[in-house]
């Protein structure tokens, strides 16, 4: 589960639950403009990676913002000109 | 005669007739006296109670800013002087419901009594219902005049100081709180009558209701991503551009699937997002935002995931009760399952 309200997945028992961006745009943020819009994109897709990766026991949250990247699945450096 | 008690009310951008979803990150601001359904509550409460002030805040800034929001919402609670807060009603909509329940729980802590109401299955009634007074109401707006009929009287009763009886008596959701009672009768009589009952097909009440928890256990891991083929869903309602389909925008009885086979990207051009609780405009300009097509088709040419599944599955999520969505959710993993599906990516708005 991917969403920016993470607080509600949690407390009504999804058992990974992945930090999105924005209710509005939950993959990314067009703010960034288009290339850092699209590594933050990435970002919280390799978190959801990694979240499927990981044994849980109960409703944990895996946070982009707060997982190293080297740690995350799909090491490799992606860039994609937009 | 006493002075009216003062009520303060909560809403937000919608009821406030600040506008709809464009709206829904504005602040929190406060106005004297009742605005908008505040009008109706005044009417509901009569000549002995007062709404003196409206505290409303955009739905998406309370829930992304919550500490924020609490914040300013405190001092605009203390300055208020009340003698009761009413939050909503909420019906249907998450977003607004989890903001009322928060303030409530926020008033309670300031030693303000308060309540809210909305719908039974309303995320903030979920969530917060042990925390919170939450009187059920239906889905819509269009029973407002209802809500605020069974709101009135436990606002003045809460003002007044006055103990509430038990949920079933006063009419606001059971807060699975067990207090004792004298019933009048030994428990061997009670259990007895209870027995024959039963055995009659009579209706009977069970005093110790057991709530059964709803959890599932987690999935195992995926051993590895590289060798995984992954499905991909979505509750943002994502719909073919034009909605051929007729995809409904709320309450969804039914998820739709479409094949991706040959798509590397989710394009404007050919989708759109058709979902009544969120602004769909920066979606439909990239529908990748709820569905990460683009990136997993990246990571999937160069050898980082097994395969995307050809199939993606997507619904309206707002508004769609917990009981269609168990079906609608055990029937997606059937099909992804029945695909060879290991694992798969539910994104939500």
């Amino acid at each position: 589960m991917i969403s920016a309200i993470y607080e509600l997945p949690l407390n009504t028992g999804a058992n990974r639950v992945v930090r999105g961006a924005r209710i509005e745009h939950v993959i990314g943020d067009p703010n960034l403009g288009p290339e850092k819009d699209y590594e933050y994109g990435m970002r919280i897709v390799r978190a959801a990676l990694r979240a499927l990766e990981t044994e849980v026991s109960a409703p944990t949250l895996f946070n982009p913002l707060e997982m190293s990247l080297e740690d995350l699945p799909a090491r490799e450096e992606v860039r994609r000109a937009s | 005669m006493a002075a009216p008690i003062r009520v303060v009310h909560y809403i937000n951008q919608f009821f406030a007739g600040m506008g709809g979803e464009e709206a829904a990150g504005m602040g929190v601001s406060v106005s004297e006296g009742a605005v908008g359904p505040g009008r109706a509550l005044q009417q509901a409460l009569g000549s002995s109670a007062s709404v003196v002030k409206t505290i409303v805040c955009g739905d998406n800034f309370f829930n992304e800013r919550t500490a924020e929001a609490l914040a300013a919402i405190e001092q605009h609670l203390n300055a208020a002087k009340a003698q009761v807060l009413v939050a909503g009603p909420a019906f249907g909509s998450g977003r607004y419901g989890l903001a009322c329940a928060l303030v409530c729980r926020k008033a309670k802590e300031l030693g303000l009594p308060a309540l809210t109401a909305m719908h039974e299955q309303n995320p903030g009634a979920l969530t917060y219902r042990t925390e919170a007074i939450i009187v059920p109401t239906g889905e819509t707006a269009a029973g407002m005049a209802e809500a605020l009929a069974r709101i009135a009287p436990l606002a003045l009763k809460l003002a007044r100081g006055e103990k509430l009886g038990p949920a079933s008596v006063e009419g606001y959701l059971p807060q699975g709180r067990r207090v004792s009672i004298d019933r009048q009768m030994p428990g061997y009589q009670r259990a007895l009558a209870m027995l024959l009952d039963k055995l009659h097909g009579r209706p009977f009440t069970t005093e110790v209701p057991i709530q059964m928890p709803d959890r599932v256990a987690p999935a195992k891991a995926v051993a590895s991503v590289a060798r995984a083929k992954l499905g991909l869903v979505t509750t943002g309602g994502l719909v073919r551009k034009g909605n051929p389909e007729r995809a409904v925008s709320r309450m969804a009885t039914r998820f739709h699937r479409h094949s991706v086979a040959e798509l590397e990207s989710l394009s404007g051009r050919d989708w759109e997002a058709f979902h009544g609780g969120y602004f769909n405009h920066i979606v439909n300009a990239n529908p990748n935002y709820i569905l990460p097509l683009s990136f997993l088709r990246d990571l999937e040419q160069r050898g980082m995931v097994g395969s995307i599944f050809e199939w993606i599955y997507a619904l309206p999520g707002v508004g769609t009760s917990v009981a269609a969505s168990r079906v609608l959710g055990r029937d997606i993993a059937r099909d992804l399952q029945d695909g060879g599906v290991h694992a798969a990516l539910l994104v939500s708005t």
